[in-house]
């Protein structure tokens, strides 16, 4: 089983190493694919970045734990407000500026080299425990595989993510994605079905009447553990609406080809979802409790991984393993070149405008290293279940970048010392509140009160500032919605002309 | 923003994603609380709610980005 583990990773190496060979070796073509992601690619790329071990493990892990309620976590019409909503504005910054990334141009657009940093900084830590938690799926997943040390597991992803990311850059880990997605959904799906027909659990009736004897209540809300009590529930469903801010998710919109591509992402996301959530939770309300009853905490994690090993052919298992460290894979590889950019871009040349791509590049490697070390040193730590990782430190991290960056573009009132206090604020709220002194938290997840003081400060502090110049907000809402509907019109004209039609409205008005 | 809330079809549409999003995160956690029901005998009510939404949302982005999005 190790070998077929090795081989992976070699070809996933020797794959990255052809897609450098095709890039133009531009900070931009490193970065971001040269803006040039089609929609095919696009879907893979994020919904397979956003789909990690973690789905595999820590989705139905949670599930068997606690109950379906957790489902509600999966809020996915948050990504579809950021694809239509924000994306294309974003998209338009890249396009018409030249912009790297978000938090570019949001150091712009509030004017503020300091804001700029404090985003890079506090989204790179938060990245640390989504990185980490992957490193962790993967070493509890060799482990329940093959009894390899849970270290061996942790090293042998990030050693691998380091080579893939070094080498390939953005355009290598999204088509990897592809591959790797494939992988992913075929075993994640067939083995369902599989491991039903081979234990004889064909009734998806019979199976819930069978949970809800051995496990009274499990099957509803708040579980048999109590743990989705309303306030847990309503704490659980806004951190899902706030997965928007997922830095690796944002930065999407500005690596698509055009807005045609934004826009059948993130329908296709939504479509899909509901499948493959369900293939998930079934994983972990029905299947689990059936086949392996009785485990606790951490050792839920690896649920899935110990039903195929213990009811499906030794292959089975290994094939599990390799989905599993293909879903780690694709999601790893699309954070670290985030954190590179964000760490390059944004934290080293923040105040250099006209830095080489060549510094660019190296620096952005220099961050991907230290942040896949990272990585593995809170997994060797590992505080905590994997679900609760997830959805109690790393979205709420990330969701504190939320008012700056919706305010930035939606809000031109909004500024740059609201942005900023907010942040630091909520930040150490949050960090405070989580691993020191809980009752900051007042009890309820970890999301709300951090994101609720950061949202107060930032509208508070921002109605008392000066907003930035009439230019710069002229430079950032007019002209970039008009570069938007011009960009939108030659695109249809040139669709119409080659469907060989005469012209009827190049122009569009926003208000049609 | 304002090429979307600048005509009915945006506003419709933002209409149904607040609604919709405030029962997610404000009504639903309560009306789940205690109900032991399976739809089809083996879905809980949790993921069926799940899924109304999550196919809801996909339906009214679908209609509003492929016919009345400024930017399609």
């Amino acid at each position: 089983m190790i070998w077929l583990v090795v081989i992976l990773g070699f070809l996933l190496v020797l794959i990255s190493a052809y897609g450098y060979k095709l890039s133009s070796k531009t900070a931009a073509d490193y970065l971001l694919a040269g803006r040039k992601i089609g929609t095919f690619v696009m879907f893979f790329y994020v919904y397979f970045a956003i789909s990690s071990a973690w789905t595999f493990y820590g989705f139905p892990g949670t599930i068997y734990n606690t109950g379906p309620g957790f489902m509600l976590f999966f809020t996915f019409v948050s990504f579809a407000f950021l694809y239509i909503f924000l994306g294309p504005k974003l998209w338009a910054g890249g396009r018409k500026y030249g912009y790297l990334s978000p938090l570019q141009y949001l150091g712009e657009r509030y004017q503020s080299t300091g804001l700029r940093v404090l985003l890079g900084v506090s989204l790179v830590l938060f990245l640390f425990p989504y990185l980490g938690l992957q490193a962790v799926g993967i070493g509890a997943g060799m482990k329940a595989a093959a009894g390899l040390p849970f270290w061996f597991g942790a090293l042998y992803m990030c050693v691998i993510m380091i080579f893939i990311c070094l080498i390939g850059g953005t355009r290598a880990v999204a088509w990897l994605n592809v591959l790797l997605g494939l992988i992913f959904t075929i075993t994640f799906f067939g083995f369902l079905f599989w491991i039903m027909f081979k234990t004889g659990n064909t009734s998806l009736s019979d199976m819930a009447a069978h949970v809800q004897q051995a496990r009274p209540g499990f099957l509803s809300v708040p579980g048999s553990a109590n743990a989705w009590t309303p306030g847990n529930l309503v704490g659980l469903a806004m951190a899902g609406m706030t997965v928007l801010a997922w830095p690796h998710v944002v930065i999407g919109t500005m690596q698509a080809k055009s807005l045609v591509v934004v826009r059948k992402t993130i329908i296709y996301m939504l479509l899909f979802s509901v499948v493959f959530c369900n293939i998930a939770a079934i994983w972990g309300y029905l299947i689990a409790p059936i086949l392996v009853p009785g485990l606790k905490g951490k050792a839920a994690d690896a649920i899935v991984q110990i039903a195929i090993t213990q009811y499906l052919p030794q292959w089975a298992s290994a094939a599990t393993l390799l989905a599993v460290l293909a879903a780690a894979i694709s999601t790893v590889a699309t954070q670290l070149m985030v954190a590179g950019i964000f760490v390059s871009r944004d934290i080293i040349f923040a105040a250099s405008p006209n830095v080489s791509d060549k510094k660019l590049i190296l620096w952005s490697r220099i961050g991907m290293i230290i942040a896949a070390v990272g990585s593995y040193a809170l997994a060797m730590a590992r505080p905590a279940e994997l679900g609760l990782l997830l959805s109690n430190v790393a979205s709420p991290g990330f969701a504190l970048w939320l008012p700056p960056l919706i305010g930035g573009i939606m809000w031109k009132r909004g500024t740059r010392h609201g942005a900023i206090w907010g942040l630091l604020t909520g930040v150490l709220w949050l960090i405070v509140g989580s691993f020191f002194y809980k009752p900051l938290l007042m009890g309820m997840h970890p999301i709300i009160v951090p994101l609720a003081i950061d949202a107060i400060l930032y509208v508070g502090i921002s109605l008392v500032t000066a907003p930035v110049s009439k230019e710069v907000q002229s430079k950032f809402f007019d002209e970039i919605e008009d570069f938007l509907l011009e960009h939108t019109a030659r695109e249809r004209a040139e669709a119409a002309a080659e469907r060989g039609e005469p012209m009827v409205s190049p122009v569009p008005s926003a208000t049609e | 923003m304002r090429e979307i809330t600048s005509h009915r079809p945006g506003k419709i549409l933002i209409g149904i994603l607040a609604i919709s999003a405030v029962c997610y995160v404000f009504v639903i956690p309560f009306i789940l609380q205690g109900r032991e029901i399976l739809l089809f005998g083996w879905m809980p009510l949790a993921v069926a709610f799940w899924n109304i939404q999550t196919l809801l949302w996909a339906i009214a982005f679908w209609i509003y980005t492929s016919k009345h999005w400024p930017y399609r």
